[in-house]
């Protein structure tokens, strides 16, 4: 019995094992659980196997009126699964994942523990790199978890990790180049895209595939073969152009076919496509759907990215004013990479190699074995290796990254970069502050320089925050914290441009006390690379913040004046704070008075008569312990000694 | 100890005549403070290694980390030392067969408890964040502050004159404000985690958790003495349970022998916690005072003095409530620089030793303030 659904996603690989498990047993039985009205209703009758309908209903996202109709139907559908269960009485559960396998998962859990179903094994098989929900709960209940990807293994209890590989169709196979081109009619030398959007089509592929349309078919060889999804052929502002070098199709039925034909695919990151890519061998532009549960496609696709078998291109977000974003795919970098592709044939045939290496030959038969082993009794016989899967930064919360970047522990690579760029942008148009807040953090870290129009809009946004907060002492949408952090990530950033200085000048007359003080840091920072008229305006802003009431906006302040004004005034304009309560602003004057110094802007006789002025106590002092100092002496010679003694005694053993 | 020999040996006639100095609660309150603080001189630095040695230090055994400018290194769990201290004392100087005096051992030992496996746990996992869980801490508190209402609203075993049990008083007013009754257990519970968190959050620099606790302690001290004299406390007025009606005593004058003994371990842990400190006393030591100032607060049902006297740890408080729950979590700003509120001062660029006077100057002056509430009724 197989239950599984919901998507395409869990139904296909489910027809793939029912087939491979029939042509093993020829005799075995095979019946399908699933929901109604969705993906599976058609494809299961329609590729000859029974299906029985159960209900079920998705995890709620909170405790709500959701939640009394998930469990309402959660209920129905252990009852109606342990009526199915008992008169099928299956030797075999097999789970896909998806949320129709929790109720029958349940039941069958309950049944075996009442002595139903004795005889009888689960297996639950978990095709992406990061695991759904309901794959994860019902895996205390399978006898075995079947994995697509080691990286997924560590969800899942350790002793009941096997790893099967992908169960990738029959059909779909390496096969001949030239035949497979003859039955299309394409000419052997064409160039032949192939454009799949998975099983639900992909509206943000199609809407960049329009317009760059025209520039891709100037090339005489290059032929498109569109995959455009169901009714979208229409709605896409597709036309067709020529005949023959463009081609949509609704829905490819006769996969193999196009993929052997293809050069290049260009797909989302369904773990089905991306192994049938993969086991046909092919290069491939991967674009990840974003914002699934666990960000599934977006793991899926840096899995292959990292070992050189696909290019990987993230969707991207587009703000309409106050509403929120709208993911797409940005037609330019898709042409730019495709153009690469076809210009650099070498770059196609490496990554076309490393794709065979990943691809899932024998998964069918592991999983079949396996299935078999778990009947007689055998347990887990593909366990996965010990090596530690090193890990992924996409394996991390964002909230986590973004610490251990400010703190410097990580380093990124551009695959990394371009991965953070695509998550920070999504987090920007989130509802919750903290979100977005940690947006701003990442964008801040990874240098995603194309984001700034869209943050100097959030300083500028005078949105109020919601009644609750403001009587709290809230005050706009965009909260402190945000305002702060954007300041912060503009100096991270450390480039230049309008953007730049429109923010910087919003964030040094913010409301909120750390905005301004770092837009000041900020500035002082960036001070070298502006011109003469940026640096007058930033004084002129700066100047202004010289009667703020916090020590530390004026400290700023003074340091960033030091650092961009060619007025010997200055120092007239800080005499008021000689004798200001807090030393810090005092010795913010004398490190200004450096400054002034060192850019020949003041005249050290002068600085010599102002530090007769200056009140120069202080409240703090550092002091430090000489046990401890000598400790640190000690344990460098320690160091020091331990270098020479390591060689000899390796070379010995 | 001696409070039985007293009552065993006393006899005015004999040699054992100045036996009686081990009933009048001024010369135990006296000789429980010395004991107390002679106990901690002679043991702690004992115990002090013995932590070191067993590897309770802040950041653990890498000493490699040990910073020359930081504490990095220093023992923790030196609230070991004040306990054993009071302790000692009480177990020696009090009338173990005081109600209020087993309420307040059954406090010690609880708190202290909690305090070991928090820091324990620390220690072990090598991390700061990884002790018990806030809500543990909570539920654990909260369990004896439960109980502890229970017993003294509704059993017998309660020490608190059965008209004053439900009634709330404020300070500087002598009639009851309102009859609480079954709200009351609220009011107690409220009482003692909130002194125990209090305490907790306030230790963060040497001596700024223990001189202020100190002071609290004495305060409550001399009111558990005034309360107890059935003289002193009809001469300041104490309790009436309703307005015209009599006065009832609250025989309280063993808790000023605890308190006694708790000042000496106190002043004897300060010796060794000043700055730069030898020792930390960690959650041990600060849910450990915490808890056992909350059980005075309510044993003596001056809950509301406690406000003003541990005004500093209110402070504390409510600068983590503010900074951390209300700006951090929900409105996302800082509202003071840095939480809790000695580190806003510590931020401000004040030096450890310079914020830690202020706080026990002003810790002493709202004790000067808390006392007149004697008078001033």
């Amino acid at each position: 019995m197989f239950c599984g659904g919901g998507t395409g996603g869990h139904v296909f690989p489910a027809i793939a094992m029912a087939d491979a498990l029939r042509l093993a047993d020829p005799d075995a039985k095979v019946l399908f659980l699933g929901v109604e009205d969705r993906a599976e209703a058609e494809i299961v009758p329609s590729r000859g196997y029974e299906l029985r309908f159960i209900k079920a209903h998705p995890f709620p996202a909170s405790v709500g009126i959701d939640f009394a109709g998930f469990i309402f139907r959660l209920l129905c559908g252990v009852a109606k699964s342990a009526v199915e269960l008992l008169r099928f009485r299956p030797n075999v559960l097999i789970s896909t994942g998806g949320y129709v396998s929790v109720p029958v998962f349940i039941a069958y859990h309950l049944l075996k523990k009442a002595g139903f179903l004795k005889r009888s094994v689960s297996f639950l098989h978990e095709q992406n790199a990061h695991p759904g929900r309901a794959a994860l709960l019902i895996s205390r209940w399978a006898d075995c978890v079947g994995v697509s990807f080691p990286e997924s293994s560590r969800f899942f209890p350790p002793d009941k990790v096997s790893l099967t590989g992908y169960p990738v169709r029959s059909e779909i196979k390496k096969g001949d180049r030239l035949s497979a081109r003859r039955s299309l009619g394409i000419n052997d030398g064409d160039f032949v895209i192939l454009v799949v959007g998975g099983s639900q089509g992909a509206r943000s592929i199609n809407n960049a595939l329009a317009p760059i349309l025209p520039q891709l078919l100037e090339d005489e060889t290059v032929v498109v073969i569109h995959s455009t999804g169901k009714g979208a052929s229409q709605n896409a502002g597709i036309r067709l152009r020529d005949g023959h070098r463009y081609r949509p199709i609704e829905f490819i039925k006769d996969m193999a076919t196009y993929y052997n034909a293809a050069d290049l695919v260009i797909s989302r990151a369904g773990s089905g496509s991306i192994h049938e890519i993969m086991t046909c061998g092919l290069p491939s532009i991967i674009i990840p759907k974003t914002g699934l549960p666990g960000d599934h496609q977006i793991k899926n696709a840096r899995v292959f990215e990292k070992a050189g078998a696909c290019l990987v291109l993230y969707e991207r977000f587009r703000y309409n004013g106050e509403k929120f974003g709208e993911s797409y795919v940005d037609e330019r970098e898709l042409l730019s990479a495709i153009r690469r592709f076809i210009s650099r044939k070498d770059e196609l045939k490496e990554m076309a190699e490393k794709a065979s290496e990943l691809a899932p030959t024998d998964s069918l038969e592991r999983i079949v074995s396996q299935i078999g082993a778990l009947l007689s009794g055998d347990g887990v016989i593909y366990p996965p290796g010990d090596e530690r899967i090193d890990s992924d930064i996409s394996s991390l919360s964002a909230a986590r990254v973004a610490d251990l970047l400010k703190d410097g522990e990580i380093e990124l690579t551009p695959e990394d970069k371009r991965y953070l760029w695509c998550i920070a942008e999504r987090f920007l148009s989130a509802e919750k502050w903290q979100v977005r807040n940690v947006g701003v953090k990442l964008v801040g870290f990874s240098g995603h320089i194309r984001v700034l129009p869209r943050f100097l809009d959030m300083m500028r946004s005078r949105r109020p925050a919601p009644l609750w907060q403001r009587m709290l002492g809230g005050d706009y949408r965009e909260v402190g914290f945000i305002r702060r952090n954007i300041v912060e990530a503009v100096k991270n950033l450390g480039v230049w441009n309008d953007y730049a200085r429109e923010i910087l000048l919003e964030g040094l007359a913010d409301p909120y006390y750390e905005a301004r003080a770092r837009a000041a840091s900020a500035v002082a920072d960036l001070s070298f690379l502006m011109e003469d008229r940026d640096r007058e305006l930033m004084e002129e802003a700066l100047l202004k913040n010289l009667d703020d009431d916090d020590f530390e906006v004026l400290m700023e302040t003074i340091i960033a004046l030091s650092k961009i004004s060619r007025n010997v005034d200055l120092v007239r304009k800080f005499r008021r704070f000689y004798y200001h309560s807090s030393w810090k602003v005092r010795d913010a004057i004398v490190r200004a008075f450096i400054n002034l110094i060192d850019r020949g802007v003041a005249d050290p006789a002068l600085i010599r008569r102002e530090l007769e002025e200056l009140l120069l106590t202080c409240d703090f002092f550092s002091p430090s312990f000489p046990l401890k100092n000598d400790l640190q002496k000690l344990i460098e010679r320690l160091k020091e000694e331990a270098r020479p003694l390591a060689g000899p005694r390796s070379v010995r053993s | 100890m001696f409070y039985f020999l007293y009552k065993i040996a006393y006899d005015p006639e004999s040699i054992f005549s100045f036996f009686r100095l081990f009933f009048y609660i001024s010369s135990r309150s006296i000789f429980a403070s010395i004991t107390a603080f002679l106990v901690v001189l002679v043991t702690a630095r004992w115990v002090i290694n013995e932590l070191y040695r067993r590897g309770y230090r802040d950041r653990g055994r890498d000493y490699d980390v040990y910073g020359s400018a930081t504490k990095s290194g220093t023992p923790l769990m030196g609230g070991i030392i004040i306990f054993m201290g009071a302790m000692a004392s009480v177990l020696l100087w009090c009338n173990l067969t005081d109600r209020f005096i087993l309420l307040l051992l059954a406090a010690s030992v609880w708190f202290f408890a909690c305090g070991i496996v928090d820091d324990t746990m620390k220690i072990k996992s090598g991390s700061s964040d990884s002790g018990l869980t806030k809500i543990q801490k909570i539920l654990l508190q909260s369990l004896f502050g439960v109980v502890l209402g229970i017993l003294i609203l509704w059993t017998d075993f309660s020490p608190i004159p059965a008209p004053l049990r439900t009634k709330l008083y404020l300070p500087f007013y002598k009639y009851p404000i309102l009859d609480l009754g079954i709200i009351y257990l609220l009011v107690i519970w409220v009482t003692v985690t909130y002194a125990a968190n209090a305490v907790n959050f306030a230790d963060g620099l040497d001596g700024l958790a223990i001189v202020p606790g100190l002071f609290v302690i004495s305060v409550y001290g001399i009111f558990a003495y005034v309360l107890g004299n059935v003289k002193l406390s009809d001469y300041f007025l104490f309790y009436f349970a309703e307005k015209g009606g009599e006065s009832i005593h609250l025989m309280s004058g063993e808790v000023t022998v605890f308190s006694a003994a708790l000042v000496g371990s106190c002043l004897g842990f300060l010796w060794y916690n000043a700055y730069p400190a030898d020792v930390f006393m960690g959650d041990t030591g600060s849910l450990y005072l915490g808890g056992v100032i909350g059980t005075i607060a309510v044993l003596l049902k001056q809950e509301v003095l406690m406000l003003i006297i541990g005004g500093v740890f209110l402070a504390e408080i409510l600068s983590v409530v503010i900074q951390d729950w209300i700006g951090i979590k929900l409105i996302g700003r800082r509202i003071l620089y840095r939480a809790p509120i000695h580190h806003t001062f510590q931020h401000r660029g004040l030096a450890e030793t310079k914020i830690v006077v202020r706080f026990w100057i002003i810790s002493g002056i709202l004790a000067l303030i808390g006392l007149a509430s004697l008078k001033v009724r």
